[in-house]
C-alpha cells in the first residue's frame, strides 16, 4: 500500500495544483494513459474520479486493471470491493475481500476495515451471524472502531442478542467515549425491557438537551414499559410537536422522520406512522424504515413481535 | 543536517519566461524582497525548521482548561516543555505523564539511513508509530493542563537543558473561553491551499496584513481540507503546510477537515495517515460537544460559538451511519449562540467543481444538510471547489438535480451591512430560518469554474481567504484577497423579530456564467522553498550523435565512456544546433545527457522538479525510471515518436511527479532525452536544474 500510495503521489503532483473536477481529470488521466501506458497508480485514480460521478461499471473496470498489475495491494482491493459491493456485486466483492483478507500483512485497523465491508457484505445477504463474527473480530483488530460496535449492536439486535449487546456497547462506550454509543446503549437497554434502568440515563440527557424531542421518545418507551401511558403519550405528543416546528413538511429530514413515526406508532396512529415510515425510506431511511413498515402492515412480510424478539423490538414497551 | 549545495525561496512572482528575461526579472524581485525584508515588512518564508527540529511548534486540541503543543526532531531529545504566563517566566513544566511521544523508526523490509540504525531499540519500537514520515522523526505531543478559561501563556522547546525555540512572545497560547462567554471572537477560514506555491504565500500574507491592520488579532483558524497536495504524504505536510504557516501555527489552534488529496494517505475509518499524525483534535467532548470518539468528525465550543467538522471523503454520509447520528445527537446538545459546521466537500458550487454532478457533493447536500438546517446551522464552510462562492440565505435546497434557487432562498440581498444590509435571524439556534453557504477553496491552488451556482450571491475567481466576525448577536464574514483587499462582506443578524422566514418565488438571479474560449495553459508554478541539487554551469555527460544503446544509460553504474562532458545549454549556440546524429528512423536530431546528484535521505523529500528550457521534446528519467515527458507522444530514445514542436519558449518548472519514489539515499542519476520535432528543426537544445522541494 505504501508504494501504491508513493507512487499515486507522484502523478497526482501534476494534476494537482490546477485541478479542474472529475471531468477533466479522467480526460488528462486517460490521455497519460493513452502515451504512456497504463499503471496501476493513473487506473486508481482514474477510477475515483469515474467514482466520484457515479460512474461505478468504469470505476470497477479500472480497479480490476489496477488490482491484476498490483494483485497484493490493500488499498487497490478495498477500493475495489466497495465498489463491487456498491454496484451489488456481492459476489464478487466477497471474492475480492477473500484475497484481500488471506494477505499475511494485513493486520490492525487495516484488516478491521476490510472486515467491516466484509460484515456489511454478508449483512446483504442476511447472513447475521456470518456479519457479526465479522464484526467482532474487526473490533478485535481495531478496538476503537466506533463504525463497528453500532454494526455489531445492530446485528445483535436482530439475533435476539440482548445482553451481548449491552455489554458490548458498555464497552466501546468505555474505550471510545463515543457518544453515540452510549445513546445505543439506551436503546439496547430499551429493547431489552430494562425500563427503569434506561430511564435514569434518558432523565439526564433530556436535562441536558436543547433538543430533547428523541429522548422524549425513549422515555416515552421506558414509561409505557413502567406502565406510566398517560406521561408516556404527553412525552410523545411533545416530541411530535417539537418535530413538527423542525421539520417543514417540504424538506423531511429522514432521523426526524424515523423519530416522529415511531412516536406515532407508540401512540397507535397507525396510518401517520406508516406515512412517515414510507417518506422516510423514500428518503433513504434504510433499514429503519423498512423494519416500520413491516411491523405495521398487516400483509407486510413480518408482523410485529415482543419486545425482547429478535429483528424487530423497536416499540418495545 | 544540510546537504544541499544551495536553498532558494523564491521571490513573488519569480517566474522565468526566458533565460535572460528570468535573469534580469529575478534580480529585479530579489532586490525588492530584500529591501521590503530591509523595511521591516514581515515576509513569510516556507523554510525548514533548523535541527534538530524537524517540524516547529504548533498549538493543538485547545479546550477552556487545555491545550497541547506539538513539534518535531530528528532523531530523539530529552523533551522538555517550559511555560508560563510570561515569556520571561517559563516556570513550568509538562510532567512526562502530560507528554506523548511517536516515532518513524522505518517498517520492515524498508531501508533504514545508517545513521539511524541505533535508534531501532525496542524501547523506541514500542512507541505509537508516525505513519509515513521520514525514518528518524520523533514527535512529542505535550498536554498542558489545569488552565483557566481564556487563560494566556507562553512556552518554550528544550533539549534537556538547552533551548530549542527562540526567546519570542510568538510562542504562545491561549486556552478558550468558557462555553457560552459572550465577547468578540475572530476567526480565519481557508481551504485548498497546500501547494507550497506563491499564491498560497500571498493568500496567507494578505490575511495577516489586513488583520494587522485592522487591528483585532485572530483567535483560531480553520482548514477546510486539501491542505497537503498531491496526495497528504508527510513529507508534504510538512513543507506544504507547517512550513507555509508556521509563523500562524506555533500561537494559533488550526481546527482541520480533511480533504481528498489527504485522504489519498489518510482514512477516516481507520484514523491512520499523515493527516490523523498531524493532528489532535478532540475525540472525548474535552473542547465542548458531543464526544465522537474518532478523528474524523468532532465538534467544540468556542465561546458562544459551536463548531461541527465533519469528514465528507471517505465515510459514510448516510442518515444510518455512524456519523450522521453523531451529528443528529450532537445538534441535539448545542446551546450556542451560533452554528458553524465545516467539512471540504461543497453543496453548491460551480467552481473547478460541480455539485449536481459528483456525488461526494451530492451527497452531503441530500443527506447532512437536512439534518445540519433542522438544528439551526447558521454557517457552512467548505472548499474541494478551487473558488470563492458565498450564498444567499438559503435553506432547504437538497435536490440532486439542478440546485435551482426559487423558493429556497429566505432573502436574496447581498448581506452586506453597507449595500442591502445584513440577513436576519431569530436568536438562538432555530431549525430552517436559514444558512449562509461560502466555498473558501481559493487559498493557494489553481482556480477553476464551470458555471454559476445560482444561490451564490458572490463568486469571485480570485485566491483569498475568509474572515470570519462573531461579536455577540452579530456575525460578520470577509473575504480578504491575496493583495490584502476585502472583495466581499455579509453578515447576519439574530435578534428578535428577526427571521421573518419568507420563501422567494424568483429570488435575485447571478449573470449568467460565459466560460471564456480556451485558456492558454498557464505554466506549473515552481515551489516557493527548494535546494538545487543540478545548479546552473554543471557539468553534465552528453552524447550527441547517435543514440545510446538501451536504458543503462539512465541508471548509476553506467559507463560514459564516448559521452562528452559538457555544461548546458546543449544547444551549440541555441537555436541553430546542426548536431551530426541524425536519428536513423526518423532523420531528426536528438541528445541525451545525464548526471548524478545526491540525496542525503530520499523519504523526506516532497518533490524533485526540473527548472528547463528546452525544444522540442523531452523524456526525464530518474534512476532509470521515466518520471516526465513532454512534447514527445510516445516511446523514447531512437524509437521515440510524435514529437511536436514546443509553442512556447524559455525556462519553466516541471515536476518529474513520481521521482521522489524511485529516489535512494546517496548517489542518483538523473537522465534526459531531448529530440526535434523534425530534421529541420532550428531550436533545439536543452538547458536544465535539478531543484529538489523538502
Amino acid at each position: 500500500m505504501r508504494l501504491l500510495a508513493a507512487a499515486l503521489a507522484g502523478w497526482l503532483v501534476l494534476v494537482a495544483l490546477a485541478h479542474e473536477g472529475p471531468e477533466h481529470e479522467i480526460e488528462e488521466l486517460s490521455r497519460r494513459m493513452a502515451e504512456g501506458g497504463e499503471n496501476a497508480d493513473l487506473l486508481l485514480e482514474r477510477a475515483i474520479e469515474y467514482r466520484t460521478l457515479g460512474r461505478w461499471a468504469e470505476a470497477e473496470t479500472d480497479l480490476r486493471r489496477a488490482a491484476r498489475l498490483h494483485p497484493d495491494d490493500p488499498l487497490l482491493l478495498r477500493e475495489l470491493a466497495q465498489v463491487q459491493f456498491r454496484r451489488g456485486r456481492v459476489d464478487e466483492a466477497m471474492s475480492t475481500l477473500r484475497q484481500a483478507l488471506r494477505r499475511p500483512g494485513l493486520a490492525g485497523p487495516e484488516r478491521a476495515a476490510f472486515l467491516m465491508i466484509r460484515s456489511e457484505a454478508h449483512a446483504a445477504r442476511r447472513s447475521w451471524r456470518e456479519a457479526l463474527a465479522d464484526c467482532d473480530e474487526a473490533l478485535r483488530c481495531d478496538p476503537s472502531l466506533v463504525p463497528a460496535y453500532l454494526e455489531r449492536s445492530g446485528l445483535q439486535r436482530r439475533l435476539g442478542l440482548a445482553r451481548d449487546r449491552i455489554t458490548g456497547l458498555e464497552e466501546g462506550r468505555r474505550r471510545t467515549g463515543a457518544g453515540i454509543l452510549a445513546v445505543e446503549r439506551v436503546e439496547a437497554l430499551l429493547d431489552d425491557g430494562q425500563w427503569a434502568k434506561a430511564l435514569g440515563w434518558i432523565e439526564a440527557e433530556i436535562r441536558s438537551s436543547r433538543l430533547p424531542g428523541t429522548w422524549r421518545i425513549r422515555r416515552a418507551r421506558a414509561l409505557k414499559g413502567l406502565g406510566r401511558r398517560a406521561e408516556a403519550e404527553e412525552d410523545l405528543r411533545a416530541s411530535i410537536a417539537e418535530i413538527d416546528r423542525r421539520m417543514p413538511a417540504d424538506r423531511p429530514e429522514v432521523a426526524l422522520l424515523l423519530d416522529r413515526a415511531l412516536a406515532r406508532e407508540l401512540l397507535g396512529e397507525t396510518e401517520s406512522a406508516l406515512a412517515d415510515y414510507a417518506a422516510a425510506r423514500e428518503s433513504g431511511g434504510g433499514e429503519a424504515a423498512l423494519e416500520g413498515l413491516r411491523r405495521l402492515r398487516p400483509s407486510g412480510p413480518a408482523r410485529p413481535v415482543g419486545r425482547r424478539s429478535p429483528g424487530s423490538t423497536r416499540p418495545g414497551g | 543536517m544540510r546537504h544541499s549545495t544551495m536553498r532558494w525561496c523564491l521571490p513573488l512572482g519569480a517566474r522565468g519566461s526566458g533565460r535572460a528575461a528570468i535573469s534580469l526579472r529575478s534580480l529585479v524581485l530579489l532586490g525588492v524582497w530584500v529591501l521590503m525584508d530591509l523595511m521591516g515588512r514581515p515576509r513569510l518564508r516556507a523554510a525548514n525548521p533548523e535541527p534538530p527540529m524537524a517540524r516547529l511548534p504548533y498549538v493543538q486540541a485547545s479546550g477552556p482548561d487545555r491545550v497541547h503543543v506539538l513539534w518535531r526532531t530528528e532523531g530523539p531529545i530529552r523533551p522538555v516543555l517550559r511555560w508560563g504566563t510570561r515569556p520571561d517566566r517559563l516556570d513550568r513544566v509538562v510532567g512526562k505523564d502530560d507528554l506523548v511521544v511517536r516515532a518513524s523508526l522505518g517498517a520492515a523490509g524498508q531501508a533504514v539511513p545508517a545513521r539511524w540504525q541505533a535508534l531501532r531499540t525496542p524501547e523506541n519500537l514500542a512507541l505509537p508509530k508516525l505513519h509515513s514520515a521520514p525514518v528518524g522523526t520523533f514527535q512529542y505531543e505535550a498536554r498542558i493542563d489545569g488552565l483557566e478559561p481564556d487563560a494566556v501563556g507562553y512556552y518554550a522547546i528544550f533539549d534537556g537543558d538547552r533551548r530549542l525555540t527562540p526567546e519570542s512572545a510568538d510562542h504562545r497560547f491561549r486556552a478558550q473561553p468558557k462555553a457560552g462567554t459572550v465577547r468578540p471572537y475572530r476567526f480565519w477560514v481557508l481551504g485548498d491551499s497546500g501547494t507550497g506555491r506563491e499564491a498560497q504565500r500571498a493568500v496567507h500574507e494578505g490575511m495577516l496584513r489586513w488583520v494587522r491592520e485592522d487591528g483585532r488579532p485572530l483567535d483560531f483558524w480553520i482548514h477546510v481540507g486539501d491542505m497537503a497536495y498531491g496526495t497528504g504524504r508527510d513529507v508534504e505536510f510538512q513543507s506544504r503546510f507547517f512550513e507555509s504557516y508556521a509563523d500562524t501555527l506555533r500561537h494559533l489552534v488550526c481546527w482541520p477537515a480533511m480533504g481528498n488529496h489527504e485522504g489519498h494517505t489518510s482514512k477516516g475509518s481507520t484514523g491512520i495517515g499523515p493527516y490523523y499524525d498531524a493532528y489532535l483534535v478532540p475525540t472525548r467532548g474535552e473542547s465542548g460537544g458531543l464526544a465522537s470518539g474518532t478523528e474524523a468528525y468532532y465538534s467544540f465550543d468556542h465561546g458562544n460559538l459551536h463548531f461541527i467538522c465533519l469528514d465528507s471523503h471517505d465515510l459514510d454520509r448516510k442518515p444510518a451511519g455512524a456519523m450522521a447520528k453523531w451529528l443528529k445527537a450532537d445538534l441535539e446538545k448545542a446551546k450556542a449562540d451560533w452554528l458553524v459546521a465545516f467539512w471540504h466537500h461543497p453543496p453548491y458550487t460551480k467552481g473547478s467543481h460541480d455539485s449536481d454532478k459528483e456525488a461526494d457533493l451530492i451527497e452531503m447536500r441530500h443527506h447532512i444538510l437536512p439534518i445540519l438546517e433542522s438544528g439551526g446551522v447558521d454557517l457552512v464552510l467548505t472548499g474541494h471547489s478551487h473558488i470563492y462562492e458565498r450564498s444567499m440565505l438559503m435553506d432547504g435546497a437538497y435536490s440532486t438535480s439542478a440546485t435551482v434557487a426559487e423558493n429556497f432562498i429566505l432573502d436574496d440581498g447581498d448581506g452586506d451591512p453597507s449595500g442591502d444590509g445584513p440577513y436576519q435571524k431569530r436568536p438562538g439556534l432555530r431549525a430552517h430560518e436559514g444558512t449562509v453557504q461560502v466555498v473558501a477553496g481559493h487559498s493557494g491552488a489553481g482556480l477553476g469554474r464551470v458555471g454559476t451556482s445560482p444561490v451564490m450571491r458572490r463568486t469571485i475567481l480570485e485566491h483569498g481567504s475568509l474572515v470570519v466576525d462573531v461579536n455577540g448577536d452579530t456575525l460578520v464574514g470577509r473575504m480578504i484577497n491575496r493583495d490584502g483587499l476585502e472583495r466581499d462582506r455579509f453578515s447576519l443578524v439574530k435578534r428578535e423579530g428577526g427571521g421573518l422566514v419568507r420563501r422567494l418565488a424568483l429570488p435575485w438571479q447571478p449573470p449568467e456564467y460565459k466560460a471564456p474560449s480556451k485558456e492558454p495553459k498557464t505554466p506549473h508554478p515552481p515551489p516557493l522553498d527548494y535546494r538545487v541539487l543540478i545548479p546552473e554551469g554543471s557539468t553534465w555527460s552528453q552524447l550527441a550523435s547517435g543514440h545510446p544503446q538501451g536504458t543503462a544509460w539512465t541508471r548509476a553504474g553506467f559507463d560514459a565512456a564516448g559521452w562528452a562532458d559538457r555544461q548546458p545549454p546543449f544547444d551549440l549556440g541555441r537555436g541553430r544546433l546542426k548536431p551530426a546524429n541524425p536519428s536513423s528512423t526518423t532523420g531528426r536530431p536528438s541528445l541525451y545527457v545525464r548526471r548524478e546528484f545526491t540525496v542525503p535521505q530520499a523519504d523526506k523529500v516532497t518533490e524533485l522538479g526540473l527548472w528547463v528550457d528546452y525544444a522540442d521534446g523531452i523524456v526525464v528519467h530518474v534512476n532509470g525510471q521515466e518520471v516526465a515527458r513532454a512534447n514527445v507522444g510516445r516511446s523514447s530514445g531512437r524509437n521515440a515518436q510524435g514529437v511536436k514542436p514546443r509553442e512556447d519558449s524559455g525556462f519553466v518548472y516541471l515536476p518529474l511527479g513520481p521521482a521522489h519514489r524511485h529516489l535512494v539515499d546517496g548517489v542518483n542519476v538523473l537522465a534526459i532525452e531531448c529530440h526535434a520535432h523534425s530534421d529541420g528543426a532550428i531550436d533545439f537544445g536543452l538547458d536544465a536544474r535539478l531543484w529538489m522541494e523538502d
